[in-house]
């Protein structure tokens, strides 16, 4: 398994100087899924964001397969913000022509079968779209790509537990085992089964990245429980 | 990638467009109508329907172009600002393109828009002028016989009518590159950067104007007070070609600056909330 992103002394801070992310150090393997948990204002989205190149870091780097963030980079991660990056004016079909046009690895037909399985008329104007259904159409056009890295900040947030059950059988079924997925998400329980590896964020700096499996082994609870027990207010 | 992000451009942007210009060119053939259906030599300002006429048309048609340049600008500066610097920068600043390639693309459909519209608002008042002049082209000819008034060298009129238009592009490539350049500098601001946008883009044209004005009049030729004064009047043709020729360098100078401070920004200091 090689190394797709690696984070080198990595320290990102705000306008107040206070590090959000501090010196971290952390290496991702592409085949695995991986859950970055920590608790509000830990640094995730930090993370991510810089991972996409829509930070910059106040000092250290990022590394996608031994690059800084660039267009080519951007090629291989698929990204779905915790936010609708949508245009409202736009429809579905749009969308993924748009999609089509600049993604090389986007499969048109696969989001296309997606979203006749959850029943989202293509014509819709995204305006039109209730917030969870748009969160739905975010997560189609991520997922229908064959990126080597899908990076997913709170996928499962905003919608129903049925859909929630969709959606993560939409991101076991149609990542390639090459691939990684690093998830972002407060509702560890959901998504505990999937997860290959586990990475804790506290203060801006890693505090446990180790297999999910060796937590249940190691402490003999789930990952869920441990995440409660460390991060106990 | 350039392409793929100019026809999505066009596309966003054609509907809007379309309207405002088409809503010109609707007005300038119900001008023509108007004034086709009279005869102008016996107008009449001081009967109260026709001057009442005569006077609303005009209003709604100087308003018509103002909303359309003034209006179209402040879309695209708006257009820039959603795109990059709000949610949808989530999408945009994750595509496989280069920061070159989304300040070109922007900034070339919105040139493009900009000689359509100059085209339309040209067409259009030359088809009322003619509907009331009942000849071709009469405000071009107006134009040329201003010109000849300041006995200018035949010759040398074809190089200011290309330096001019060279200024003119150039001035509409400065007008939308002052506006990404405030929008990515009020950026930086904590909170209310959209007031701290409008804040930027006061602040850099009042410095572009110093310099430039420094520069006129360090170079100190008196024909330069065509740029201050708007008077064509008591000036030579070396003066008026020296003037236009170093109005050219400096609008294209400021280009180049804005363009490369914009696309610094968008590179180094990208900072999406």
């Amino acid at each position: 398994m090689g190394v797709l992103v690696e984070c080198r002394n990595l320290t990102k801070c705000y306008q107040n100087n206070r590090p959000v992310i501090d010196n971290l150090n952390l290496t991702i393997e592409s085949g695995h899924i991986i859950g970055l948990l920590g608790p509000n204002g830990s640094g995730k989205t930090t993370i991510i964001k810089m991972i996409n190149g829509l930070l910059r870091p106040t000092s250290g780097e990022v590394l996608i397969e031994g690059q800084t963030p660039n267009p080519s980079t951007k090629a291989i991660i698929s990204y779905l913000p915790e936010r609708t990056y949508l245009e409202a004016q736009k429809t579905v079909a749009d969308i993924i022509d748009f999609f089509t046009d600049f993604y090389s690895d986007f499969r048109p037909e696969r989001a296309k079968e997606m979203l006749s399985a959850l029943k989202i008329d293509e014509k819709a104007l995204l305006k039109t779209l209730s917030k969870g259904t748009k969160e739905k159409v975010q997560l189609i056009l991520v997922m229908s790509r064959d990126a080597k890295l899908y990076i997913l900040d709170e996928p499962i947030a905003g919608v129903d537990p049925a859909t929630r059950d969709y959606i993560i059988r939409t991101i076991i079924n149609n990542y390639d085992k090459e691939a990684s997925v690093l998830i972002c998400t407060h509702l560890i329980s959901d998504i505990e089964e999937v997860l290959d590896d586990v990475i804790f964020l506290k203060d801006g700096q890693v505090t446990l990245h180790c297999p999910a499996a060796e937590i249940r082994e190691k402490y003999g609870v789930t990952v869920d429980k441990h995440f409660r027990e460390v991060f106990a207010c | 990638m350039l392409g793929k992000l100019f026809k999505h451009e066009w596309k966003d942007s054609f509907l809007f467009m379309i309207i405002m210009n088409g809503s010109i060119l609707l007005l300038s053939i119900l001008g023509a109508v108007f004034f086709g259906s009279m005869d102008v030599s016996e107008f009449d300002f001081e009967r109260p329907f026709q001057g009442l006429m005569y006077g609303t048309y005009v209003l709604v048609y100087v308003v018509g172009i103002f909303v359309l340049f003034i209006g179209s600008t402040i879309y695209f500066y708006v257009r820039f600002f959603r795109n990059m610097y709000t949610d949808q920068g989530y999408l945009m600043h994750t595509l496989p393109v280069t920061e070159h390639e989304l300040i070109l693309s922007k900034l070339s459909v919105a040139m493009i828009w900009k000689i359509i519209s100059t085209i339309v608002v040209t067409f259009g008042l030359e088809v009322i002028a003619y509907s009331i002049a009942k000849e071709s082209f009469p405000t071009l000819r107006e134009i040329k016989r201003a010109i000849q008034r300041f006995d200018i060298e035949p010759g040398r009129i074809t190089l200011i009518i290309i330096l001019s238009l060279l200024f003119s592009l150039g001035y509409a490539l400065y007008t939308y590159l002052l506006g990404y350049d405030s929008v990515s500098v009020g950026q930086f601001a904590v909170k209310n950067k959209v007031i701290a946008s409008v804040g930027a883009f006061i602040g850099i044209r009042m410095i572009l104007r110093f310099i430039r004005n420094l520069i006129m009049i360090t170079i100190g030729s008196t024909t330069f007070s065509r740029f201050f004064f708007l008077s064509v009047s008591r000036i030579d043709d070396k003066g008026f070609l020296l003037a236009v020729a170093i109005s050219d360098i400096l609008v294209y100078i400021a280009c180049a600056a804005l363009y490369l401070i914009t696309h610094m920004i968008m590179k180094n200091r990208l900072n999406l909330e």
